[in-house]
């Protein structure tokens, strides 16, 4: 396991946010997190970070290298891309010519070339964040964790994070992913945990769903997986476009059981 | 704490700020500044001291010279060497000559309205009673030989070379006040804008919230003693091209030292409790109700440094004394009383010990509430007001 947490707890003054929790992230694996507003999954991540120190229980950090993407974004306004780049580069422990590559590659993986000497508070939003995406991976780290990457970004570099999420899956970075799309962990994560009465629990997508969601211009439709290859041929019998044909996932389902359980926070996490 | 992670904090803190006109354009002003020190005085001297013009005419110009400068409060003496009388008469007549001095036998006359310099030059020549029977060359041997008197005179006001010195250490303690508040608030903002930028919680992934602090309070500390340098050399380059005294003269090598040694402690201090502080503030706004207790301190410690050249005993002077040893005012006024020749070597040795373990200790200290507060966005404000963010945990030592 590169990061275990065992019977960790942690509150801030009278607000416990886990109880006892436990968590395991495998090597290599990408794992969603979920939880209402509040509920404490920066939290979650500012421990995995070492920012946070759990009240008790024990958390055991295997990995060399972090990518950590907060949800509190910050930059430092002032500094160019390139330097501000170089700057994370060398505390991650690159130097000279190794942390120049890293920067440029990194500069072009996410379509920043043009920036390059541009002062980060003259970006649009959407191109900070990438230069903070590009920040978390600079460092050839062995661990992300990102909270809500992909809030503020357009259609297209959406789809760029994904490709950037895919390439990491396969180089072996494990991902810890939190974010309130629930579709997107559908289809990339292998494991989610729902946060909920301060303690996580664990969905794992089922190796033959159970169920289909076909998608036509006018239409979802649910559809059992024996009945799936009858209904497509009516559909396209009937001359309906079939636009999506995606497994159905109960991961909704269980999150807003699970979250039902929760009281509105009464203090959210800063 | 991960010293390289220090140095490339300290390095982005230095770099960033090197690179900015602002603060070149301060650095220029101080080294303006010193010029102006340095040059100042004996310009407004002259200025307030215009030069006197006097004609002569067969009088030797070495004795009016030798005279006029024995005056208090004297400016130049111009003399112009007219060959006859007609022609010095002709030049006063027309108004471009206020008087001249001739020679007539064995005495010396003025001709021309005497204005108050040359009166006090003609009153100086009498005292000397050099105007009676004595030759223009009698009169040289008379000036240059040694004087032999049984007048002791006794110092009932200062001196002037006390004064200058106590203006001196003054004027030092001054730069200090304004490095340690300067470079305090600076490092205070660059705290705020970690947190108001959301940063911290990026950096802090990578680096401790000691080694941020300290990578911050050393770029700062670089910044700050490169343009005390810059200072020190354009006020060392302005009083050699003066040549003649100048406040710098008035300071000994000893007392140089002093001020280096006090600087860095002072530095040291100051800048680690404004950034510890400035963590309490979520805004830039808020960062001036922060600070204000350490501001008051300094204020306490620069009002204290004036009053201790004129209190050298007293009730005073014993709390001046006993503020030298007080954390953060001690190296204001630990330097301050030098006005007074300062204290004894055991004592300062003693002095710098203790505020180096307060130092020692305020970094530790400082640690703890930066790592405490960084990660806290609430208004300082509210926090005054009881709904203080309790991450009492965060202090405690790492699970793993």
């Amino acid at each position: 396991m590169i990061v275990q947490l065992e019977e960790v707890s942690f509150g801030y003054r009278s607000h416990l946010i886990l109880n006892q929790a436990n968590l395991s992230l495998q090597e290599g694996s990408v794992v969603g997190l979920l939880g209402l507003n509040g509920i404490g999954k920066t939290t979650t991540m500012r421990l995995i970070a070492n920012i946070l120190t759990p009240t008790s229980g024990s958390i055991e950090r295997n990995f060399a290298h972090l990518g950590y993407l907060p949800e509190e974004r910050g930059l430092y306004r002032k500094m160019t891309v390139s330097n501000y780049l170089a700057f994370v580069a060398a505390l991650d422990g690159a130097r000279g010519a190794v942390a120049k590559t890293l920067v440029r590659d990194w500069i072009s993986r996410f379509a920043l070339d043009i920036y390059v000497n541009s002062r980060i508070d003259t970006l649009s939003k959407g191109n900070q964040q990438k230069v903070q995406l590009a920040a978390t991976m600079i460092g050839k780290p062995d661990l992300l964790l990102w909270d809500e990457p992909f809030s503020g970004l357009d259609a297209l570099n959406q789809e760029l994070l994904m490709e950037v999420l895919q390439e990491a899956r396969q180089q072996g970075v494990t991902v810890l992913l939190s974010t309130h799309r629930i579709d997107d962990l559908e289809t990339l994560a292998d494991a989610t945990y729902i946060l909920s009465q301060q303690h996580f629990h664990t969905y794992r997508r089922p190796e033959q769903p159970a169920a289909y969601v076909i998608t036509t211009r006018d239409q979802h439709l649910t559809v059992s997986a024996t009945d799936l290859s009858d209904l497509m041929t009516t559909l396209i019998r009937e001359g309906q476009a079939i636009q999506e044909v995606r497994p159905q996932s109960d991961l909704t389902e269980v999150f807003r059981r699970l979250v039902a359980l929760d009281d509105t926070p009464s203090e959210e996490v800063p | 704490m991960d010293w390289q992670k220090t140095q490339i904090v300290a390095r982005r803190e230095f770099s960033e700020r090197a690179a900015k006109p602002a603060y070149w354009i301060t650095t220029l002003l101080g080294a303006l500044l010193m010029v102006a020190l340095i040059f100042g005085p004996s310009v407004i001297h002259r200025l307030s001291h215009p030069a006197v013009t006097v004609g002569s005419v067969g009088v030797p110009t070495a004795p009016l010279q030798s005279v006029y400068r024995q005056i208090p409060h004297h400016g130049p003496l111009k003399v112009k060497v007219e060959p006859t009388f007609a022609q010095a008469t002709h030049l006063v007549k027309s108004g471009h000559l206020p008087g001249f001095f001739s020679q007539h036998g064995s005495h010396l006359y003025y001709y021309g309205s005497p204005t108050a310099s040359i009166d006090a030059l003609i009153g100086g020549l009498n005292r000397l009673a050099l105007l009676h029977h004595l030759g223009p060359q009698i009169l040289h041997t008379v000036l240059n030989a040694e004087t032999h008197t049984s007048v002791v005179v006794v110092a009932m006001a200062p001196t002037t070379a006390f004064i200058v010195r106590s203006l001196s250490i003054y004027a030092l303690g001054l730069v200090l006040f304004m490095l340690v508040l300067m470079y305090g608030v600076l490092i205070g903002m660059s705290v705020v804008e970690e947190k108001e930028t959301r940063h911290a919680e990026m950096i802090l992934a990578r680096i401790t919230p000691s080694a941020l602090l300290s990578g911050k309070i050393l770029g700062f500390g670089g910044l700050a003693f490169l343009q005390l340098a810059l200072w020190a050399l354009t006020a060392a380059l302005a009083s050699l091209l003066h040549g003649n005294h100048t406040l710098l003269h008035a300071l000994s090598m000893r007392d140089l030292g002093l001020f280096a040694l006090w600087a860095v402690i002072g530095y040291g201090q100051y800048a680690t409790i404004f950034s510890a502080l400035a963590s309490r503030a979520s805004r830039a706004s808020e960062m001036n109700q922060a600070t204000m207790p350490v501001t008051l301190i300094v204020m306490i410690g620069y009002f204290g440094s004036i009053l201790a050249s004129t209190h050298p005993v007293g009730i005073l002077a014993v709390i001046l004394h006993v503020m030298a040893f007080i954390p953060f005012l001690a190296p204001i006024m630990a330097f301050a009383l030098l006005q007074l020749g300062g204290m004894p070597w055991w004592l300062l040795v003693l002095d710098v010990l203790f505020q180096l373990l307060v130092l020692s200790w305020a970094l530790g200290y400082a640690s703890r509430l930066f790592r405490r507060h960084l990660l806290n966005y609430q208004p300082f404000t509210k926090r005054l007001k009881g709904r203080r963010f309790g991450m009492k945990t965060l202090g405690s030592k790492p699970s793993s």
